[in-house]
C-alpha cells in the first residue's frame, strides 16, 4: 500500500492556504479599508435632508410688501421609532386636522422616513412637539404668506412646495428660492432610531424682488376692474397701467382672480392666467391709433385733411365695411374721433402694407415685450407676404391681428413718451437679505417708432376723441385724456370666424396728455351687459385714472371746455351773455327748468341765457342728462349741470 | 462493550467555544429582527438554545459510541437520506421558498435534507474506502460505486436546485477519494465531464452569474446584486482592530439581510473586530486540524 502522507500533506496544504487568505481578506478589509468603510456605513445610517432656504420677499414700488416669508416646520415621522402607531395617530389627528386612518397608515408603512405635514404654522408645531412622542421630528422649513390675498395675484404669482410656480414666483424663482441647506437624520447604535437633528449647511437665504408695481394703484385698478367685471358679468376683465416714461408696469389687474394662499383652492385653472401677457386678443378700433401714428409719420395724411367717408360703407374685395353712421366728408382728425372705419381704411390703402406693417413691428406687435414672464404671448401678426387682399384694410381697423394688453399699452405709452417705445419693466431691483440692493433693472428704451413732432400731434388728436369723441366717457375732470376706444369681435378659435357673441370692449388711453405719468388700458371681454366700448371700458378708465392721478399728486388743469364752476367764486362762472332770448322759458310764477335733453350746447344756453343760472357742463355735443330735472322750479342763484354726449358719440 | 474513550480536548473545546460563542453571536445579531419580525427578540436565541442542548446530547452519545458500531445503519440512513432528496422535491412536502423546493417543515422545525445527505454521504465514504482499500485502483469495483451514490446525490440536490449543497457534496467526495488513496487519474477522468456542466448550469441561471460576478465587484450594482456583498463589507470594515463592541453591530439593523445566519459572520467582524474573527478563524482551523487527525487508537 503506498503511503498517504503526502496526499494528506497536499490537502492541508490547500486548507491551509485557505485560511490564509480568509485571514489576509479580513485584515484588508477590516483594518486596511477599515477608515473609509466606516465612513460609507457611517452615511447610510444617517440620512441627509434637504434645508429649504428661507425665501425672498416681493415687494411693491414703495417697498411694501406682496408675498413674505414666515417660518414654519415641517412634520416627519420615523416610523420604525413610533412607540404605539395607535395611540400616536389618536393624538396627532386633531392636531393636524387629518383622518386617524390615514396618520396610522403612514406610520405603520415600514418605511424609514416620511413627511407626515409640510409647513406647519408654529402653534401646531409646539403641540405635536408637546406630545413628546419618539419617531417625530421637525425641520424647519419657511411658509410662504401673501399678505394681500387677491391682490396683484397674476403678478406675484405662487409658491408651489419645489418653487415658484407662476408669475413673479417663478420667473425669479432662482433669485427667491436661496440656497438649500443640509442637515442629518440619523438612528443611534443602540437600534433604537433615535433622531438626531445635525445641520450640515446652513441654507442661504434668497434674495428680495422689488417690483414696479404699485401696492396702491393695483389696489385702485383692481377694486374698479372687480366692480366692471362683475357688474357687466364679463367673462374677464382687465386694466394694465404703464408709467410711459419709463415703462414701469403700475398695475395689472385681472379678473377672475384668485387668493395665491390657497392657490388650489380654484374652479378652474386658467384663473391663474396672467392674461395680460398670456391672452391675445384683436384690438379692433384701438388699434386705428398706431394706424394714425404710422399715415402721420409717413406724411400720407395731414390731421386736417378731409377724406370722403363714403356715406358709410367701403367694398374691398368683394366684402361690405360699414360705419356705424353715414359720414360724408371728415378730417382725419374727426375720422378718429368717430372711429370711422371707411376712413381709417381709405388712410390704411395709402399707406400701403409694407409700410404699416413696418411701423406696427416697429411698436413692438407681434413680439413678445420681453418683461419676462412665463408663457408671454407675441400676439400674432402676420408677416405681409401672407397678407390676402383684404387684409390692409381689417387690419387698419384692428382686425386680422391679436395683440397682448401689455403690448398695447406700451405701444400707447410709445405715443405718451414723445414717440419712444420703452421695454415694459416689472421688476425694478433685487436685493439681499439685509436689504442692500444688488441689482439694479434700468429703463430701456427699445426704439425711436415716431417722431415727437408726430406723437403730439397724434396725442392731441387723441385728446379730441376724449373731449369731444366716442371716447369722452374716459374724460378726467380737471385732467385732459389722450385715448381711443375699441370693440372687437372675436375669431372663434375653431371656426376662425368672426363670432357672434360680444367681443372685447376696451379703452387705451393716457394723462395727462401735455405731460403722461400713466398710460393704462382697460378691457372687458364679453361683457353681458353693456355693448360699445365708450359705455363700458372708458368710465373704467376714467374711475381708475382720476384717483390714480390724484394719488401721483398730478396737479390738475381746468381745461374741461365751459366748465362753469358754481360756489362762493364767481370767477368760474360764465354766464351765456348777450344771447338774445328766443324761447323765453318763464312760465307764470316762479320759474322752472325746461327741457333741454336733445337739444345742441349752444340751443340750451340760449334757452338758458334769461334765467341767470351758473351753468356747469360736461362734455360736448347734445344735452343727454340735466339736473334739475324738467319742470322742476329754478331760482337765480341754481346751478344747472348738464351732460352732453357728441353727435357723433359711440 | 463500551470502553473509556478519552476525549480529544482540543476538539472538544474548540467544539465548546464555537457553540458558546455561536449562541451569543446569534442572539447579538437576531435580537432586533426578532423583535420586529416576531416580538420576541429571544425567538431565535430560543431556537439556537433548543438547537445546542440537542447537539450537545448527540455530542455525549457519539463520545459514548464506537464509530464502528454504526456500520449497520449506514445503508438505511443512506436510503432515508435518499428517499427524503426525493419527497423534498413533491410540491406539498417540500416547501417552495423563492422557487427552490429544499426544505421540509414538520411542524415547528424545519430541515433540509441535503444536510442529512452530506452527513449520510460522508459516513458511507467512509465505511465503503476504508472497507476496499485495497481495491480503490480497481475502477468498477473501488471507485465507481462510491461515486455513482454522490452523483445520485448530488444530482437530487441540485434539481432543488441548490448548487451549493451540490457543489458541497462532489467535493467531499472527491476529497475522500483522493486522501483514500484513487488513483488521480480516475478522479481527472470523472471530473472533467463535470466541468461543462458546471458551466452550463451557470449559463442557464443568468442570477447565478451575477452572484459571482457581484462577489468578484459588487460596487458595479450598489442597490441590486452588488447590496449584500457592500453590506457585509462596510460591517467588516466598520468593525476595525477590535471591533465596535458586543451587540453594537449597526449593520445587523435592516442593512444586513439575514444577520443572524447567512451574515452572521459579518456581525462577529463589525462587533468584535479583526481580533474576533482571527479567533473564529483560528478555532474553525483546530476543529479541522484534530478533525482530521487519527482518532484514537482503540485496541
Amino acid at each position: 500500500m503506498t503511503s498517504l502522507r503526502p496526499r494528506v500533506l497536499v490537502l492541508a496544504g490547500c486548507l491551509a492556504l485557505a485560511f490564509t487568505g480568509v485571514l489576509g481578506r479580513l485584515g484588508w478589509l477590516q483594518i486596511v479599508r477599515h477608515a473609509d468603510l466606516a465612513a460609507l456605513a457611517e452615511r447610510q445610517y444617517s440620512r441627509t435632508v434637504v434645508l429649504h432656504a428661507q425665501r425672498g420677499p416681493i415687494v411693491d414700488r414703495q417697498g411694501l410688501a406682496l408675498a413674505t416669508s414666515s417660518p414654519a416646520e415641517s412634520l416627519f415621522a420615523q416610523p420604525r421609532a413610533v412607540g404605539d402607531p395607535v395611540r400616536v395617530a389618536a393624538r396627532l389627528a386633531p392636531l393636524l386636522g387629518a383622518p386617524e386612518a390615514e396618520i396610522h397608515a403612514q406610520l405603520t408603512s415600514g418605511r424609514a422616513f416620511l413627511w407626515l405635514r409640510r409647513k406647519l404654522p408654529p402653534s401646531v408645531a409646539a403641540s405635536v412637539r408637546a406630545l413628546r412622542e419618539p419617531g417625530l421630528g421637525f425641520l424647519p422649513e419657511p411658509l410662504r404668506l401673501y399678505p394681500n390675498r387677491e391682490l396683484a395675484a397674476h403678478v406675484i404669482g405662487f409658491d408651489g412646495v419645489d418653487g415658484g410656480l407662476e408669475g413673479i414666483e417663478r420667473a425669479f424663482n432662482d433669485t427667491l428660492s436661496g440656497t438649500p441647506g443640509k442637515a442629518v437624520v440619523g438612528r443611534d447604535a443602540l437600534g433604537r432610531e433615535v433622531v438626531t437633528e445635525a445641520t450640515l449647511q446652513a441654507p442661504a437665504p434668497g434674495q428680495g424682488v422689488m417690483l414696479t408695481l404699485d401696492r396702491t394703484i393695483q389696489y385702485l385698478a383692481e377694486r374698479e376692474i372687480d366692480a366692471a367685471w362683475r357688474r357687466t358679468q364679463a367673462k374677464a376683465a382687465m386694466a394694465v397701467a404703464m408709467d410711459p416714461r419709463t415703462g414701469d408696469v403700475l398695475a395689472i389687474a385681472i379678473r377672475p382672480t384668485f387668493n395665491p394662499n390657497t392657490f388650489l383652492d380654484v374652479p378652474a385653472r386658467d384663473v391663474w392666467r396672467n392674461r395680460a401677457v398670456t391672452d391675445p386678443f384683436e384690438p379692433g378700433s384701438t388699434f386705428k391709433v398706431i394706424l394714425a401714428a404710422a399715415a402721420l409719420e409717413e406724411g400720407v395724411v395731414r390731421p386736417d385733411d378731409r377724406i370722403w367717408a363714403e356715406n358709410g360703407q367701403i367694398t374691398i374685395a368683394r366684402t361690405t365695411i360699414h360705419d356705424w353712421k353715414k359720414y360724408g366728408w371728415l378730417t382725419f382728425g374727426e375720422v378718429l374721433q368717430n372711429s370711422s372705419n371707411v376712413g381709417s381704411i381709405k388712410v390704411g390703402l395709402s399707406l400701403g402694407r409694407d409700410r404699416y406693417y413696418q411701423y406696427m413691428t416697429a411698436f413692438g406687435f407681434g413680439s413678445p415685450t420681453g418683461i419676462g414672464l412665463a408663457g408671454e404671448s407675441r400676439g400674432m401678426l402676420r408677416d405681409p407676404q401672407r397678407w390676402s387682399a383684404l387684409s390692409l384694410p381689417t387690419m387698419s381697423i384692428g382686425q386680422e391681428v391679436s395683440v397682448t394688453a401689455l403690448q398695447m399699452v406700451a405701444a400707447f405709452g410709445a405715443i405718451a413718451n414723445g414717440g419712444v417705445l420703452m421695454q415694459p419693466r416689472l421688476v425694478r431691483s433685487l436685493f439681499d437679505a439685509e436689504g442692500r440692493e444688488t441689482r439694479r433693472f434700468e429703463p430701456r428704451a427699445v426704439r425711436q417708432v415716431v417722431s415727437p413732432e408726430t406723437a403730439h400731434t397724434l396725442t392731441r388728436l387723441m385728446t379730441q376723441v376724449v373731449a369731444a369723441g366716442t371716447g369722452h366717457n374716459a374724460a378726467i375732470a380737471g385732467y385732459e385724456v389722450a385715448g381711443k376706444t375699441g370693440t372687437a369681435q372675436k375669431l372663434d378659435p375653431v371656426t376662425r370666424r368672426y363670432s357672434r357673441t360680444p367681443g372685447v370692449l376696451s379703452f387705451v388711453g393716457f394723462a395727462p396728455a401735455d405731460e403722461p405719468r400713466i398710460v393704462m388700458l382697460v378691457m372687458l371681454d364679453e361683457p353681458k351687459n353693456e355693448k360699445w366700448g365708450s359705455e363700458a371700458a372708458a368710465p373704467i378708465f376714467s374711475a381708475i385714472g382720476a384717483e390714480v392721478l390724484r394719488y401721483l399728486d398730478v396737479p390738475p388743469r381746468d381745461t374741461a371746455p365751459l366748465a362753469i364752476v358754481t360756489g362762493d367764486s364767481t370767477a368760474g362762472r360764465v354766464r351765456p351773455a348777450g344771447a338774445t332770448a328766443i324761447e323765453p322759458a318763464i312760465a307764470e310764477g316762479a320759474p322752472v327748468m325746461p327741457e333741454l335733453r336733445g337739444r345742441t350746447l349752444r340751443q340750451a344756453l340760449t334757452t338758458l341765457a334769461p334765467l341767470g343760472v351758473a351753468v356747469q357742463l360736461d362734455g360736448r355735443g347734445r344735452v343727454v342728462q340735466q339736473s334739475p330735472a324738467p319742470g322742476a322750479p329754478i331760482e337765480t342763484e341754481t346751478s344747472v349741470r348738464l351732460t352732453l354726449v357728441g353727435a357723433a358719440a359711440r | 462493550m463500551p470502553r473509556k474513550v478519552t476525549p480529544d480536548m482540543w476538539l472538544f473545546g474548540a467544539a465548546v467555544m464555537l457553540l458558546s460563542a455561536g449562541v451569543v453571536m446569534v442572539y447579538s445579531a437576531s435580537a432586533i429582527v426578532a423583535a420586529d419580525r416576531f416580538h420576541d427578540p429571544y425567538f431565535f436565541l430560543k431556537k439556537q438554545l433548543f438547537w445546542a442542548l440537542l447537539g450537545s446530547l448527540g455530542m455525549l452519545v457519539a463520545v459514548r459510541t464506537d464509530y464502528r458500531k454504526l456500520e449497520p445503519f449506514i445503508v438505511p440512513t443512506l436510503i432515508v437520506a435518499a428517499a427524503l432528496l426525493v419527497l423534498v422535491l413533491i410540491p406539498p412536502i417540500g416547501q417552495s421558498i423563492n422557487g427552490t423546493r429544499r426544505w421540509i417543515r414538520l411542524g415547528p422545525v424545519s430541515f433540509q435534507p441535503a444536510e442529512l445527505a452530506k452527513l449520510a454521504l460522508v459516513f458511507y465514504l467512509a465505511a465503503f474506502l476504508a472497507r476496499r482499500q485495497e481495491e480503490l485502483h480497481d475502477l468498477r469495483r473501488g471507485v465507481l460505486p462510491p461515486l455513482l451514490v454522490a452523483g445520485a446525490f448530488a444530482a437530487l440536490v441540485f434539481v432543488q436546485p441548490d448548487l451549493g449543497n451540490c457543489l458541497t457534496l462532489v467535493a467531499l467526495t472527491f476529497g475522500m477519494l483522493y486522501l483514500a488513496g484513487a488513483p488521480v487519474r480516475y478522479l481527472g477522468w470523472t471530473l472533467a465531464p463535470a466541468l461543462p456542466l458546471l458551466v452550463l448550469a451557470i449559463a442557464v441561471a443568468p442570477y447565478r452569474l451575477r452572484r459571482i460576478t457581484a462577489f468578484w465587484d459588487p460596487w458595479a450594482d450598489p442597490r441590486g446584486s452588488g447590496f449584500q456583498i457592500i453590506q457585509s463589507w462596510l460591517a467588516f470594515g466598520n468593525g476595525g482592530l477590535f471591533g465596535q463592541g458586543i451587540g453594537a453591530s449597526r449593520q445587523k439593523l435592516f442593512y444586513l439581510p439575514e444577520s443572524h445566519t447567512d451574515f452572521i459572520f459579518a456581525v462577529v467582524g463589525e462587533e468584535l473586530g479583526f481580533l474576533g474573527t482571527t479567533a473564529f478563524v483560528l478555532i474553525f482551523a483546530v476543529l479541522i486540524w484534530r478533525g482530521c487527525s487519527s482518532p484514537p487508537r482503540r485496541s
